[in-house]
């Protein structure tokens, strides 16, 4: 089992200068306490780059190497760093030193181009060749199962992509899950076998190929082979290639959850601008209306004169026009000659006949016609008056006015919202979040046209060994020359290879329940909810918390994921081949106290050795010591120097 | 939990071979369980390559073979 003995650091992030953290190898917890910005991450980090090479920024990215040295002493013209860690592995010592210099002649590096990594490893104080070094490497820790051993508690949430077949991660923790559980040991053996199985059949065709009476079938069933065997490279590669495509596409996935929120802010914004542009326009055209009726504005001012004048000239109108019809009136009844009134049928008098005539005499037609004249000069005057009278109406004006204000308000609301998100959005990079988005439905089409490929190649190859075991069957009736053994080797490897499908079929089995069993042990011990009963595996290893009722908790809390999780941990190191130590970076941030305090008790209960970079708010020094007691094997302080220098000393207090 | 201390590499070969013995016991009767042990221990030792995996595993099952007659 792997077992950290000291962690040595030389201008590594925070660190600056030679500064050595030393781990007991006795069954326990150490403590690395650190606030935020102290270096936990780096720490974590330190041990990931000694083993992989790799440093990872929050989440999975690889971060450049350029940024990780120490930058105090890049102020001084010092680039580059070194990590040694110094292990134990079934009772041989290891010395693991792995540095980042700049490269000959680079005197300030600008990039990781600049720098050469350069690694060497030491076994019980021999410095070990390149091969053998990484062949040892790779057995102790395997970079593929890593992320069961050095973990971001953050990150646990990830593992409820077990719970969804359908998630490209979900697959990649399941595929890591199934590789620390030690399933390739039987998938690797039934690849083997299958491959010398169809070696064993294609040596069958070539003897049946040599005797007269199987000759015909030995021809159809070394053409089928061949067949098989284009068939067989074809499905390799594009399930190789679908692989790296789903790989890639669980990377942009996980990338574009970091940048959800700057995607949401991207979308609100180009809504605002929208909104905006909307708003401007509707403003614009309320402004032109606007416009329009302020050209007439100004008889606003002379609003009571022109009634005044309307009033008296309506007045004028009147008289000219009652005149007017008087004269027309009277002289229908001078034209008249009965004696009654045309228009209202009455007798008229002598006498009034008389008055009548005396009325219109000396009114001459040239009279007549002048105040017709004037009757139409004094409505001109009229309809003048009306039309300013009309111009000059405020109700319309304010109701534009207000619309123009409104749609100004509304607009400079939008602006003020609109600047702050792209306040927040200055030090993001859009251009990289668009290609990201842009590579990932690029990358979901290839995933498609891969799946149809592979889809396609499986029925011809299903096909094909159709006709090929067809074939065989006829050819097992017949014998001759030295068929027998090969036909005999062919069914040995037939047979191996059918047991051991069967068997990982099995062990999968075993490996759920097993796992399942040991979660769920770990969970009662870990939840503070009475009423759940423990977890269920699905087929991909995901968790599933149940209620005492037998009912499935369809949704959980991000603590809970968390708590949920770490069981999956405990349980995985337990039942896998491969043991070793767990480190965690903050793995108490999102769980109240009662959670913490289940679960640093269970801790040394999971693995042997296990290494804590907390926060002293996330796991008080109290708590740590009541709970571990006698299994606290060691407490560090990440002690602030400079913002830019932290010291790794031991705790006291 | 289960203890810390349990052993771990040897149990994990112990636990497959149990599931492959199994199984062979109860439907692969005519193969030999000292070859199936032998192959499942060459895909144990994750460190060998692919070739010389396979080639192992081809010694092994001529050898048996031979053995046979």
């Amino acid at each position: 089992m792997l077992q950290l003995k000291a962690l040595h650091v030389e201008d590594f992030g925070p660190f600056k200068g030679h500064q050595t953290i030393k781990l007991s190898l006795q069954d326990g917890v150490t403590v690395i306490y650190g606030e935020n910005m102290r270096g936990k991450t780096s720490l974590l980090n330190a041990v990931r780059f000694a083993f992989f090479g790799k440093v990872l920024g929050r989440g999975t990215k690889a971060m450049s190497l350029h940024k990780v040295g120490n930058w105090e002493q890049a102020a001084k013209g010092t680039y580059g760093f070194q990590v040694q860690l110094e292990f134990k592995d079934e009772d041989h010592e290891y010395k693991l030193t792995r540095s980042c210099r700049p490269r000959n002649g680079v005197s300030t590096p600008s990039g990781d181009d600049d720098y050469a990594v350069d690694y060497y490893l030491e076994k019980d104080a021999n410095v070990l060749g390149p091969q053998q070094a990484e062949a040892e490497l790779k057995r102790i820790l395997p970079e593929q199962i890593s992320r069961f051993f050095l973990f971001d508690g953050e990150l646990l949430q990830e593992y409820e992509d077990l719970l969804s077949s359908e998630t490209d991660m979900g697959r990649r923790i399941s595929e890591a899950i199934e590789r620390i559980l030690g399933v390739p040991v039987l998938t690797s053996a039934r690849t083997t076998l299958l491959r010398l199985k169809e070696k064993s059949e294609h040596r069958e065709a070539t003897a049946a190929q040599g005797d007269q009476k199987t000759r015909e079938f030995g021809n159809q069933l070394a053409d089928l082979h061949a067949q098989r065997q284009v068939l067989n490279e074809e499905l390799q590669r594009l399930e190789g290639e679908l692989d790296s495509m789903r790989s890639q596409k669980a990377s942009l996935e996980e990338a574009m959850k970091k940048k959800e929120r700057v995607a949401a802010l991207l979308d609100k914004r180009e809504t605002l601008d929208r909104l905006m542009r909307e708003i401007e326009a509707r403003r614009a055209l309320k402004q032109t209306e606007l416009q329009q009726a302020m050209s007439g504005a100004w008889c606003a001012l002379l609003a009571d004169p022109i009634r005044n004048a309307t009033k008296a000239l309506r007045e004028s109108e009147l008289a000219l026009q009652t005149e007017l019809w008087r004269e027309d009136v009277l002289r229908g009844l001078q034209a008249h000659a009965g004696s009654e009134c045309p228009a209202c049928l009455q007798k008229v008098s002598s006498d009034a006949r008389k008055r009548i005539e005396s009325s219109i005499h000396g009114a001459s037609d040239k009279e007549r016609a002048e105040k017709s004249r004037e009757l139409a000069a004094l409505r001109r005057k009229l309809a003048a008056l009306e039309q300013h009278a009309g111009a000059a109406r405020t109700d319309v004006l304010r109701i534009l006015w207000e619309a123009v204000e409104e749609a100004a308000v509304d607009h400079a609301a939008k602006k003020g919202e609109r600047d702050e998100i792209a306040k927040q959005l200055e030090s993001v990079d859009e251009e990289s979040l668009r290609k990201t988005k842009a590579d990932f439905e690029s990358t979901i089409r290839h995933i498609d046209v891969l799946e149809k490929g592979v889809a396609k190649t499986r029925a011809s190859l299903d096909q094909s060994k159709s006709d090929a075991e067809n074939i065989q069957k006829r050819l097992d009736k017949l014998a001759g020359g030295n068929l027998g053994t090969e036909r005999r080797r062919r069914e040995m490897f037939s047979d191996l290879h059918r047991l051991f499908d069967e068997a990982v079929g099995a062990y999968r089995e075993q490996l759920r329940k097993r796992v399942e069993a040991d979660a769920t042990r770990l969970f009662k011990a870990l939840t503070t909810e009475p009423e759940y009963a423990g977890l269920r595996i699905n087929d991909s290893y995901g968790l599933t918390i149940v209620h005492q009722d037998g009912s499935d908790i369809p949704v959980r809390s991000a603590g809970a994921e968390h708590v949920v999780a770490l069981c999956l941990m405990g349980a995985l190191q337990n039942n896998a081949p491969l043991r070793g130590p767990i480190v965690i970076d903050s793995p108490f941030g999102r769980l109240d106290r009662g959670h913490t305090k289940n679960i640093v008790r269970a801790l040394p209960t999971m693995t042997k050795q296990v290494v804590l970079l907390v926060y002293d708010d996330e796991l008080p020094p109290d708590l740590a010591r009541n709970e571990l007691k006698s299994k606290l094997r060691g407490e560090w302080r990440l002690e602030r120097r400079s913002a830019r220098h932290t010291a790794l000393v031991p705790r006291k207090d | 939990m289960t203890s810390a201390a349990k052993p771990k590499s040897d149990d994990q070969f112990q636990s497959l071979l149990d599931t492959v013995e199994r199984l062979r016991r109860d439907k692969f009767q005519q193969l030999d369980a000292g070859l199936v042990r032998e192959l499942l221990r060459l895909h144990s030792n994750g460190a060998a390559a692919d070739g010389e995996l396979i080639r192992g595993v081809e010694q092994a099952v001529e050898r048996h073979l031979t053995k046979e007659g």
